[in-house]
């Protein structure tokens, strides 16, 4: 079937659904909700009906996507049978030539072409015969309705004559500009039409049929036609026949149409009489019926809007008059509520969705289409002499090796030689890109989403471009091995590795343990054991214990400790001189007992990396590894460096803005129970120079005490980006308990409560609207409390007498708000739409969220 | 010409005495001064009326309208002295001119005034 025709039945078929639903609901709000709101509730049947766009295929999207399956399935079935019939007599030909048999498999599948093309074609041309037919329909009718129009027009300007008597003119122009209508409406007279009317989309008029009438009539009258030109109910009318045209076929849509026509004049008659005082209900009633004696022959109800159409809808009309009262907030508000959910159901019933788009093609997915086989193939192989994965890209573009939570992308003919060594502690991710001369490296978290990921070494590679450091093409590159990673960690390898389901035990499981009580089990960190760098892990998972070599190593008091081998590091288990280095080591750190070896004993220990360094002089391999950006063994030899060249390198790595390092430093001081105040210090002077980086960093390492005093500290100085990085860090004290803590602890939790300012999670709330400013000030002008947030929608003064107490709570008016938004640097952007119109409005939350309902800003 | 109402007629007289040319804004004051406060819609109308009928033209200054008489006040005059003339007096001229000087409408030096000008005109052929 043609798409197009597709499209066009589904949409028929999802307004008829929504038509259907008003029109059963209808007993239920006839009479309780607003005429108004019946009438403009049908723009979302319009829309629905109009507008292809759709989030999702929906009910009746599926249903489509049924049929077309189902169509294509039967016709696939047909031209197998047909198949099958022709196959018999082709495989009864003598087969003994070997040439003939190959002759016929090959026309075979050129038979079954030219059927299914055949069978295809006569399918589409029937679909195009059919699109065509009801274009031509649509068209037909479009044109011979604007025609009609274009003649009823012509027919009514030449029979009109211009009221001349100015004091009617006035009397027009004053209800004009009492009602606040804009634009040059003119007035006109004409014998010939049955009742008032306005007419003309450009240069509206209003035609009266004669001039003799009450001043009542005249008013009830001209307000009425005004009424529809401020609604701009012709523009409705032409969108209903237009729906008409292209729904043709579709009675249902005639129905809605005589529906939206008798509650065009019904809401109009509504909202008149709501401008009307109330005892001049009756004096409008009377206008209708004389509106029924006057007037000539010529009627013509079509899009032009009248003031009398039917005696059964004047009926009607007169009794909603009578009936009507204003709607109260509680109705309001259902017919908000009930607008929501029409707009849900409309979208939710959906439509077909051309191909191309997005749900067909994950019901294409179902089945097994060929375009899999040319997707990009992101298998990564084990390579089990190295140990490490290896994935290569389409024209050896770049390898990836994964190997311990390390992935080097090799570009450029890079080899394992080329990357630097050393590796990653916990659930730590290091992405480096790697040439021959130089690498880039990326850390993230081995929790982070995929998209998370994606996004952050998108944002990466743009700052990196941005400063020169890396190309376009290495981005590309970047973001392209990237996805690779991504699926290769979501999938895990495929391929028979040390543990074919789960890419590296130990990370898994020491995933799962810091997800439940954020202690780390499983430990990485690396030490210098003269002659040798030593990268150790410990605690490994008796899962991943499985997956390694492993040695009893003798420890210095007697007993043996079973010591894991990284495959990398294999060959160091034969070497004794390393072993006994790595005896010494564990030795040493097994007697230690405090901080980390204190809560986490070694235990299962994992040798990922070995580095022979002999004599070097320590200071030089520190440079060396600092300029290499080898963290993990800078580290190890940064804590065998005296006290003064430690802090020389903290000071550099600050400058520098090494946070990596200065952390991988920092770390170890702690671990080592050797920093003394240095974190301290460390944060305030990344607070002094407001660098939001190392303090966030930072503030992790201080105690609970030390924070509390910083959260403090922040408070008063109302930084309060600060405050979220302490905040976030604070798993003491949650979101939920936050803010109402602050308050409780200044001793402002009761005194706004009693004012009416509650603070739920991090915002106030002020009689139940998120507060978007709240000002707090003293007599003096000072601020006692400032509070921004931008996702608030009121803005509040609280204001305090000479004794501090509070006189009263006001709203702040747009200008004085917009002023302190100016006061706040950046954050503000994009917040003043949300801000109330007026000081008026923001008095009235509810009518405000009422008129910015969409189906009513239209009056 | 076309026949213009008393209250199109004032709007012309308006612009005429502006140099032939206004805006808006000028319309509504010198209108109000003449104690004539008419509602917005009431003047544009009457506006696009006059446009409608060739007497006047409109352009925009930025959003503002600027109307411009395509007839002057001396033309309308002629023309509207035509169709009266045509009217009352069948192209009489001799007969409206006695009917005034009758009438005192027409003073001895509004025709003293007159003669000179007619005069010069003569000799000027």
């Amino acid at each position: 079937m043609n798409d197009f025709l597709k499209l066009l039945l589904s949409l028929s078929l999802s307004g008829t659904m929504l038509i259907l639903l008003l029109f059963l609901l209808r007993p239920l709000y006839q009479n309780r909700l607003s005429k108004h709101w019946q009438y403009y509730i049908w723009l979302v049947v319009i829309a629905r009906l109009l507008l292809p766009w759709t989030p999702n295929p929906g009910p009746v999207g599926n249903l489509f996507l049924q049929i077309e399956y189902t169509l294509n399935n039967l016709s696939q079935e047909s031209d197998s049978l047909e198949g099958i019939t022709d196959t018999p007599q082709l495989s009864a030909l003598p087969d003994s030539d070997s040439g003939l048999t190959q002759k016929t498999d090959l026309s075979n599948p050129d038979i079954d072409l030219t059927q299914e093309d055949n069978h295809a074609a006569s399918t589409d041309l029937n679909a195009r015969f059919l699109a065509s037919l009801w274009l031509t329909v649509a068209l037909l009718l479009l044109v011979r309705k604007v025609t009609i129009y274009q003649s009823f027009v012509k027919y009514i300007h030449a029979g009109s004559s211009p009221v001349e008597d100015i004091h009617l003119l006035e009397r027009f122009g004053q209800i004009m500009s009492q009602n606040k209508i804009r634009g040059k409406i003119e007035l006109y007279t004409n014998s010939l039409v049955s009742s008032p009317l306005l007419i003309g989309f450009i240069h509206p008029r209003i035609v009266l049929p004669d001039t003799e009438m009450s001043r009542n009539d005249f008013y009830c009258t001209v307000l009425h036609e005004l009424t529809h030109y401020k609604r701009r109910d012709m523009f409705y009318k032409w969108l209903i026949q237009l729906t008409l045209c292209l729904h043709w076929f579709n009675p249902f849509i005639y129905l809605m149409a005589k529906e939206i026509n008798r509650l065009c004049e019904l809401s109009c008659d509504e909202r008149v009489i709501s401008i009307l005082p109330e005892n001049t209900r009756i004096v409008y009633g009377d206008t209708l019926l004389h509106a029924i004696g006057v007037g000539g022959s010529y009627k013509d109800t079509l899009s032009c809007v009248t003031l009398y159409e039917s005696k059964k809808l004047l009926k009607g009309r007169l009794e909603a008059i009578m009936k009507y009262r204003k709607k109260t907030r509680g109705i309001q508000i259902a017919a908000a509520v009930i607008t929501f959910a029409l707009f849900a159901t409309a979208l939710s019933v959906g439509a077909y969705a051309a191909p191309g788009n997005s749900s067909i093609n994950s019901m294409k997915n179902k089945q097994p289409s060929p375009s899999d086989a040319t997707a990009p193939d992101s298998t990564f192989l084990y390579d089990e002499e190295k140990g490490y994965y290896v994935y290569t890209a389409p024209d050896n573009k770049y390898t990836i090796f994964y190997q311990n939570n390390i992935y080097c992308i090799l570009a450029d003919g890079a080899t394992m030689a080329d990357c630097p060594t050393g590796g990653v502690a916990g659930d730590v991710v290091l992405l480096r890109l790697v040439y021959k001369d130089y690498y880039y490296s990326y850390l993230f978290n081995e929790f982070d989403t995929p998209d998370d990921i994606t996004s952050q070494v998108n944002s990466w590679c743009r700052s990196a471009i941005q400063e020169n450091r890396m190309t376009e093409a290495q981005a590309d590159l970047m973001a392209d091995a990237t996805r690779h990673i991504i699926k290769f960690m979501s999938t895990g390898p495929k391929e028979s590795g040390p543990s074919a389901q789960e890419p590296d035990p130990k990370f898994t499981e020491a995933k799962q343990i810091v997800g439940m009580n954020g202690t780390y089990y499983y430990r990485q960190s690396a030490y210098f054991q003269k002659p040798y760098i030593i990268e150790l892990g410990w605690n490994l998972s008796e899962r991943a214990q499985k997956a390694y070599d492993v040695l009893q190593v003798p420890l210095d008091d007697g007993s043996a400790m079973p010591v894991y081998f990284d495959a990398s590091c294999k060959r160091f288990m034969s070497d004794e001189d390393a072993v006994s280095s790595i005896a010494r080591l564990l030795s040493g750190l097994c007697s230690k007992a405090y901080g980390i070896y204190e809560e986490l004993p070694i235990q299962a220990p994992f040798i990922s990396g070995l580095e022979y360094v002999g004599d070097a002089d320590l200071d030089s391999l520190a440079k060396e590894y600092y300029e290499k950006k080898n963290y993990s063994y800078f580290t190890a030899i940064f804590l065998e460096l005296d006290g003064k060249t430690q802090q020389e390198y903290l000071e550099r790595t600050f400058r520098d803005k090494e946070t990596g390092f200065f952390m991988c430093c920092m770390d170890a001081l702690v671990d080592e129970g050797i920093q003394g105040d240095t974190v301290e210090r460390y944060v305030l002077k990344s607070y002094q120079e407001d660098d939001i980086a190392f303090f966030s960093c930072l503030c992790d390492m201080l105690d609970d005490g030390s924070k509390k005093q910083w959260i403090e500290r922040c408070t008063q100085d109302g930084r309060t980006n600060y405050l979220y990085v302490l905040k976030d860090d604070d798993e003491v004290s949650s979101d939920e308990t936050y803010l109402s803590d602050i308050l409780e602890e200044k001793g402002l939790f009761e005194e706004y409560g009693d004012n009416g300012i509650v603070p739920v999670k991090n915002d106030y709330y002020y009689r139940g609207q998120r507060v978007r400013i709240l000002l707090d000030a003293r007599a003096d002008g000072s601020f006692k409390n400032f509070a921004y947030s931008n996702r608030g929608t009121v803005d509040i003064r609280i204001q305090r007498d000479e004794t501090n107490a509070i006189t009263f709570v006001t709203y702040l008016s747009k200008t004085e708000a917009n002023e302190i938004l100016d006061d706040i640097d950046g954050a503000t952007e994009g917040s003043y739409s949300a801000f109330p119109l007026s000081d008026d409005e923001a008095v009235s939350p509810i009518r405000q969220r009422m008129s910015k309902t969409p189906l009513q800003s239209n009056d | 010409m076309q026949q213009i109402s008393d209250y199109e007629l004032e709007l012309m007289k308006v612009i005429w005495n502006n140099d032939g040319t206004a805006l808006y804004a000028e319309i509504v004051s010198a209108l109000s001064a003449k104690g004539m406060d008419w509602t917005k819609n009431t003047i544009i109308t009457l506006l696009s009326r006059l446009i409608d009928k060739g007497l006047l033209k409109t352009n925009k200054i930025g959003h503002r309208n600027r109307y411009t008489a395509i007839v002057s006040a001396g033309e309308y005059q002629a023309s509207q002295t035509e169709t009266f003339l045509d009217k009352v007096y069948e192209g009489n001229a001799k007969g409206l001119v006695s009917t005034l000087i009758q009438k005192d409408l027409l003073s001895p030096s509004d025709y003293e005034d007159l003669m000179t000008y007619w005069q010069s005109i003569k000799k000027q052929v």
